[in-house]
């Protein structure tokens, strides 16, 4: 019975391709009746869109986010500082990012307008006196309203050490921002609410880094860290963590073994070889291979290395909670199916003794090249 | 006078919310009182005697408590006390043991008023001649030695680990020396940045996240909707095992991940 859909045999056609304008907040809009737009396809608006830029200038106010790269990289607290940044800043702020060493990051993508990398920064120095001087060089060059640091580590005290040398007003362990206020825990349950710092330090979780606009990404030599010498201090050198004796959480390379390795003596020199600290999954433990303190996931150890090479780890949800602040994740595994191939930067789908003895073999033949 | 001043405080215990002894202060005053010098523990404002008492257990003759008030500015009342002290050592505070807002900040104004420099993250110390040799704890497990000339002030990591020893004994013996508020006279200096800002709000465990504002067609939220997370990297299927490893050290030298 199709009557009921058409009682006078007569349908009425709704054209699909209906002409359509753009609004300038990007939404798609129809005007019955009118002939004026485009004849957009389905297709072409499921494309992923070209961010616009957040503001395109001229600046008068600037927002300063400090943070030291490693690698090349900056980490997920920075990120998360540089969002916070650009979320704030009005239409005439412009968002700086100032790196301690080189970045190789998309820096417009962050929502940064400008990037001054100091690229002859030196990590292994001992420094602090001559970063803080470069930082009153920015001040003096920029004279931002703001300053945001992430509050962890290196950042954190750079920042302590200029607020307090600058003598600007200093937040630290700012849990919550808001557009004019934040707050910092004040112990038993209480929180301190007050209205926004000059230099302030952003506790992990802060802000979200997905950003529906982007910075403007100019880059821009920085003045080079100043060669002051450290009063009183002499710096005797660092000493890289011992891979061996290093807890799993500090570790920076990991090399974790799962059900699929069964060479255990390879498994090792491998690690050996490579520098990389011994992880393992719940099985591998379970299964009497290695000792309990090595194990990563939900009931063992949550590992921040830097690189993560997994072999035949099929990634359990509990082993994925322990690896995820890890930054690259290299799985090896038969099953390209597997759940870790979803988490893993890179998914080799090999035997893992093979790829074991295959990497050994190259990473001999490179140091002996070198 | 003492060569070394250990600056302890009591903090709030995470669950029963009573003051307790601080695990980095004792760690630095553990170490310090493993040098040779004389060792004077010092605070500014409460603390009370168990807390106190629990620090000399670890060997130290004597702990002076300067009183001050509630809001007062504990840099500006340690200042007098520790002008002639070559070594000054401090524990770290942690996030969870903060109370102005201004956490971990009182090391670095004092060394700032003193004109002195601050060594962080210290994990160990050694005597060498009038100077000495300070262990930095660094990321990823690394280790920095510095040679530190006096006077200087160190902030002492919570991951140093010297042996805590508590002794009945000391913490009987040990004296607690209070010294009372002078009379204030109205302060002319500026405040120092660890002076409190703003007023105490009830806090709540989940915290608002600072997002952009979107503006997103109802097209583009129903496919947020039914997106899947994530997809994963590159997959690599072919090739033999040699080829495939060639990729993996490929990948970790792209990222500098390894340096061989």
């Amino acid at each position: 019975m199709s009557t009921a859909y058409a009682p006078q045999g007569q349908l009425r056609r709704v054209d699909p391709r209906r002409p359509a304008i753009i609004t300038p907040a990007g939404l798609r809009r129809i005007v019955l009746g009118s002939s004026e737009g485009e004849r957009i396809s389905a297709n072409r608006l499921d494309a992923p869109v070209a961010k616009a830029a957040r503001s395109a200038g001229p600046f008068h106010r600037a927002t300063m986010v400090v943070a030291r790269a490693e690698r090349g990289a900056l980490g997920d607290a920075a990120r998360q500082a540089v969002a916070a940044a650009a979320i704030l800043a009005s239409a005439d702020t412009e968002v700086i990012l100032a790196v301690l060493g080189p970045c190789h990051d998309d820096v417009a993508a962050l929502g940064a307008d400008r990037l001054l990398a100091a690229e002859d920064f030196d990590a292994n120095r001992y420094q602090p006196a001559a970063c803080v001087q470069w930082l009153q060089g920015l001040q003096a060059a920029w004279a931002p309203e703001h300053w945001l640091f992430a509050d962890t580590g290196f950042d954190g005290q750079l920042g302590r050490r200029f607020a307090v040398q600058a003598g600007l007003g200093l937040a630290c362990g700012v849990v919550e921002l808001g557009a004019d206020s934040l707050r910092v825990p004040a112990g038993a349950g209480q929180d301190w609410l007050r209205p926004h710092a000059q230099v302030m330090l952003l506790a992990k979780g802060v802000a979200s880094t997905k950003l529906p606009f982007v910075g403007l990404g100019v880059r821009e030599p920085a003045l080079p860290v100043p060669a002051i010498s450290e009063n009183g201090i002499e710096d005797l050198g660092v000493q890289a963590g011992d891979p061996k004796t290093l807890a799993l959480e500090e570790a920076d390379f990991i090399l974790a073994a799962g059900n699929g390795v069964t060479d255990l003596p390879l498994f090792h020199s491998l690690a050996l070889e490579v520098g990389a600290a011994v992880g393992a999954s719940r099985v591998a433990v379970d299964d009497g291979r290695f000792a309990r303190a090595q194990q990563i996931g939900a009931t063992g150890k949550t590992v921040s290395a830097s690189a993560y090479l997994a072999l035949g780890i099929s990634g359990a949800v509990q082993h994925l909670q322990g690896i995820k602040d890890c930054r690259h994740v290299i799985a090896v595994n038969l099953d390209a199916s597997a759940p870790i191939a979803r988490r893993a930067d890179l998914t080799v789908v090999e035997d893992s003794a093979a790829l074991m003895r295959a990497l050994l073999e190259l990473v001999r033949q490179q140091k002996e090249a070198a | 006078m003492s060569d070394i001043t250990v600056l302890v405080a009591a903090r709030n215990h995470a669950v029963s919310g009573r003051p307790v002894r601080s695990r980095a202060d004792a760690a630095a005053a553990a170490l310090a009182l493993g040098m040779s010098s004389a060792v004077r523990l010092l605070t500014a404002g409460p603390l009370p005697d168990a807390v106190a008492r629990d620090y000399l257990a670890l060997g130290a003759p004597l702990l002076e408590v300067l009183e001050c008030g509630e809001d007062a500015d504990i840099a500006a009342r340690l200042l007098p006390a520790l002008r002639d002290v070559p070594w000054i050592l401090a524990g770290t505070r942690s996030e969870s043991e903060h109370g102005t807002g201004s956490t971990g900040i009182l090391p670095y104004a004092l060394a700032a008023a003193l004109q002195r420099p601050v060594v962080a993250d210290v994990l160990g110390i050694q005597a060498e001649g009038s100077a000495w040799i300070v262990t930095q704890a660094l990321p990823k497990g690394a280790r920095r030695r510095l040679r530190v000339q006096a006077p200087a002030v160190l902030v002492v990591s919570a991951a140093a680990s010297p042996t805590l020893r508590h002794s009945l004994a000391d913490a009987m013996a040990g004296r607690i020396v209070r010294k009372p508020l002078q009379a204030t006279k109205p302060s002319s200096a500026p405040t120092s940045p660890s002076a409190p800002v703003g007023q105490r709000v009830a806090g709540s465990k989940r915290r608002k996240l600072l997002e952009a504002r979107t503006q997103q067609s109802g097209h583009a939220r129903m496919l947020g909707a039914i997106e899947s997370p994530s997809t994963g990297g590159a997959v690599l299927q072919a090739g033999d095992p040699h080829t495939k490893a060639q990729a993996v050290l490929d990948y970790l030298r792209t990222h500098s991940l390894v340096h061989f």
